[in-house]
């Protein structure tokens, strides 16, 4: 029996993958692009950002080039949960196939 | 929901953000009808009026300064109809460059910069072979943006460049056989330019929005 308690909870919330799942696409993502990309309000996509970083998994940059631009990207520790959540996704999806 | 279809679907979701996000569209399907559209009207305009009795010292008003005014204003239109879909999907209006525009702008330029220094050849070419270059370099900046552009644009920039290599071997024979040079340079500008925008823009119109 596959143990559901392995999930990242913070991942494992559709918002939140996807902005993983971007992260993990390309080194660095400025807010609009993520905005663009996903489709989500400002508000929405603060608060998810706020918590992926709040759990230590991205990384913010701010930078004023011709204009004040905050960009993000995944930290070490983010990659690791992200391939792991990719693998316990893997497992499940392996642990419901009835077997031969 | 069953954890089993809970996790497909996150995997799914997963694939499909990861394959949008690496996939880019520098040519817009109405950016390239606008621009067909207009380079047939002013290929056809160029092809009637122009005659080979125009002093060579004027050819460049006759030909290079138009087409310079489209290539100018169309560009700058599909990079403002880009700007927009960037900035949040068009639905809130404005503009912003992407990194990703910001990249197939890397790759597109130099091929186009190449195009615009053949111009300055036109003195020791003729007009057919000019386009020739234009066609051949414009196919080489679309095929550069093609590690990340869908299929379509590839195969657009695969057409311009068979089309302009092929006009290059036979450009010498197209001028030296028509008794107006002008205008069969800008019938080809019409027959490339135009018609292939037009062609990729009927082709991409309905899938864009999945792509």
């Amino acid at each position: 029996m596959f143990d559901f308690d392995k999930i990242d909870k913070t991942i494992h919330e559709k918002g939140r993958l996807g902005i993983m799942t971007l992260l993990a696409v390309r080194t660095s993502w400025t807010f609009q692009d993520l905005k663009t990309e996903l489709k989500m309000s400002d508000g929405n996509l603060i608060t998810h950002l706020r918590t992926l970083h709040d759990a230590g998994m991205v990384a913010v940059t701010r930078e004023i080039l011709d204009r004040p631009q905050t960009s993000y990207s995944l930290t070490a520790k983010g990659r690791a949960a992200f391939q792991e959540y990719l693998v316990v996704l893997e497992q499940i999806i392996t642990a419901g196939k009835p077997k031969p | 929901m069953q954890p089993q279809s809970e996790a497909e679907e996150h995997l799914r979701i997963i694939r499909s953000l990861m394959e949008k996000a690496t996939i880019y569209r520098a040519v817009s399907a109405p950016g390239a009808l606008a621009a067909g559209l207009t380079a047939v009207a002013v290929s056809s305009t160029g092809a009637y009026l122009t005659n080979p009795d125009i002093p060579a010292e004027d050819e460049i008003w006759w030909f290079f300064i138009p087409w310079l005014a489209v290539f100018a204003v169309m560009g700058a239109f599909n990079l403002w109809l880009l700007g927009r879909d960037d900035a949040q999907g068009g639905s809130k209006g404005g503009f912003h460059v992407s990194e990703r525009m910001r990249t197939a702008l890397r790759c597109m330029i130099p091929g186009l910069l190449a195009g615009g220094f053949c111009s300055l050849l036109q003195a020791e070419m003729e007009w057919a072979t000019i386009v020739s270059l234009w066609v051949l370099l414009y196919g080489v900046s679309l095929l550069g943006t093609g590690l990340f552009a869908p299929k379509s644009i590839r195969v657009l920039g695969w057409a311009f460049f068979a089309t302009g290599a092929a006009l290059l071997v036979a450009g010498s024979t197209i001028t030296a056989s028509v008794a107006n040079p002008l205008g069969i340079a800008h019938a080809l500008m019409g027959a490339t330019f135009g018609s292939y925008h037009i062609v990729y823009a009927i082709c991409v119109w309905p899938r864009r929005a999945n792509v």
